[in-house]
């Protein structure tokens, strides 16, 4: 910005010009500013496409997701790793299969180690990245532990487990319903069916039965009007910049239109 | 004297304006975005690309594997080397339609012949996703997504994709689900995954059936380097 020559302002001292000048400089900078700090947190409300809702139950401890970080959640590290630990995957041992989709999903514990597979794997995709990014920063509130719990939770509660929705999560965040947690994230209708797909890629990963892989979509699915913003692009891209909302929609189809949340047993 | 009242108009104009910045700042906060939805605006901005990056390095720290890869394949992109110029080359040259998102550390292209992709068969991708990294630049993570497949078309490509893979990195280090078309297209969600994974590089190509877009295929590639 480039400030006049005082030369050129007979009529108003030095002094008053630059203090006016200063002040309107500094007024635009903090309005600017906060215009960016706002949006570089847009993600610190419930910020996964399809997670944030839910709350911690009073019968359980939280801590399956609540220690989660980067740092955990492996899918098969090494080489011909067995990936079936995590998320209770049905089946093992040999027993007979727990009769609940809950069950077979391995309780609260088996579904947040799940969840936190999914989110690391959710993470490595160019796009879905965007939204859940910023939980990598413990500065950020929701964090990523406080998703997972409160994702927990909702997907408990899915599963027809005892779980309840929505209460505070073990730090104290509440969560919240899914259409507020997602109403100015400006998800898609492609974004979200890619997050979902990603999910089910790593249910399968983990050894979750084929069923009860669908039975979570299904679960994710219902959420999918709350969270989804109708006017965003269907295709599978974000709209970060405006210039992207105006992309063609690529492999555009409906919406699943199955399942809801709760019905999946 | 005119010129007086040009420079205080002037500055009134730009308090003014100063003053909308501010608000619009305001609404961009987690207490003012209520309302900008309310309002049917959403806040565009997503997380920041250093933020993006650091969160894919920690997830592939979490996933590495225990051995360094003897390739990197990439649909003939070369990770951690080529830049977005290189990238932007190849599009022109392919005639590939891509648009730069998230302040230029991502390039969004769609509907990209076989042929632009190193070789590949099994018909044009909808959609390739190239991430930049924001420190150095170079291309770090790919995606591709092929919609709108039968189950024999996706069990076809898949296999290629794989038997492609195993050539130059040997046995994949996890494959769950199950690649036949039958299975496939016996209901929602049935997914085949292949997954690779070493201490500086992880492939996965996946094949589900997604209600609504028929049988999809997913390629992604990333280097899991510092």
């Amino acid at each position: 910005m480039d400030h006049p020559s005082t030369e050129e302002l007979p009529d108003v001292t030095p002094e008053v010009f630059v203090t006016k000048f200063s002040l309107v400089s500094i007024f635009l900078l903090a309005g600017a500013g906060s215009v960016a700090i706002a949006c570089s947190s847009s993600t610190s409300d419930d910020s996964s496409p399809a997670g944030g809702a839910g709350g911690s139950s009073g019968s359980h401890t939280g801590g399956g997701a609540g220690s989660s970080s980067a740092g955990k959640g492996g899918t098969g590290g090494g080489t011909g790793g067995s990936a079936s630990t995590q998320a209770g995957a049905g089946g093992e041992g040999g027993s007979a299969e727990p009769s609940t989709l809950y069950s077979r999903l391995g309780g609260h514990e088996g579904i947040a180690a799940a969840l936190d597979s999914i989110v690391t794997e959710e993470l490595k995709n160019p796009i879905i990245a965007s939204y859940f990014s910023q939980q990598a920063s413990s500065l950020h509130k929701p964090t990523r532990a406080d998703i997972e719990e409160c994702f927990t939770n909702f997907l408990g509660k899915a599963a027809n487990g005892p779980e309840l929705y929505p209460i505070k999560a073990t730090s104290g965040y509440q969560c919240r319903d899914m259409a507020t947690a997602h109403a100015t994230l400006g998800i898609g209708s492609g974004t979200f069916d890619l997050f979902v797909m990603i999910a089910g890629e790593e249910l399968t990963a983990l050894g979750v039965l084929p069923d009860d892989v669908a039975a979570v979509a299904s679960a994710l699915n219902g959420s999918k009007p709350q969270i989804v913003t109708p006017s965003e692009p269907s295709g599978a891209q974000a709209c970060h910049l405006p210039a992207s909302c105006a992309l063609p929609v690529v492999g555009e189809g409906g919406a699943p239109g199955d399942g809801g949340a709760g019905g999946a047993q | 004297m005119a010129r007086s009242r040009l420079i205080r108009v002037s500055i009134y104009v730009a308090s003014g304006l100063a003053a909308l910045t501010l608000v619009g700042g305001l609404l961009h906060t987690p207490l003012g975005r209520p309302l900008l939805a309310r309002m049917g605006v959403g806040c565009p901005v997503q997380a920041p690309p250093e933020d993006v990056e650091r969160a894919r390095l920690q997830s592939a720290h979490a996933t590495q594997g225990t051995e360094a890869s003897p390739a990197k394949p990439a649909l003939g992109f070369v990770l951690d080397k080529m830049t977005m110029s290189d990238v932007e080359a190849w599009a022109d040259h392919a005639h590939v339609s891509c648009e730069e998102m998230r302040s230029g550390t991502v390039l969004h292209c769609t509907k990209v012949p076989e042929s632009a992709l190193g070789g590949r068969t099994g018909g044009p991708v909808d959609e390739l996703d190239l991430a930049f990294s924001p420190a150095s630049k170079r291309l770090v993570n790919l995606a591709t997504t092929q919609y709108g497949l039968d189950s024999d078309a996706a069990t076809a490509q898949m296999s290629a994709v794989v038997a492609g893979l195993e050539q130059q990195l040997g046995r994949p280090t996890r494959e769950a689900g199950k690649l036949s078309a039958d299975y496939l297209a016996s209901g929602p969600y049935r997914t085949a995954v292949v997954r690779y994974r070493f201490t500086d590089y992880q492939a996965d190509v996946s094949t589900t059936n997604l209600p609504g877009h028929g049988i999809v295929v997913r390629e992604h590639y990333m280097s899991a380097r510092d």
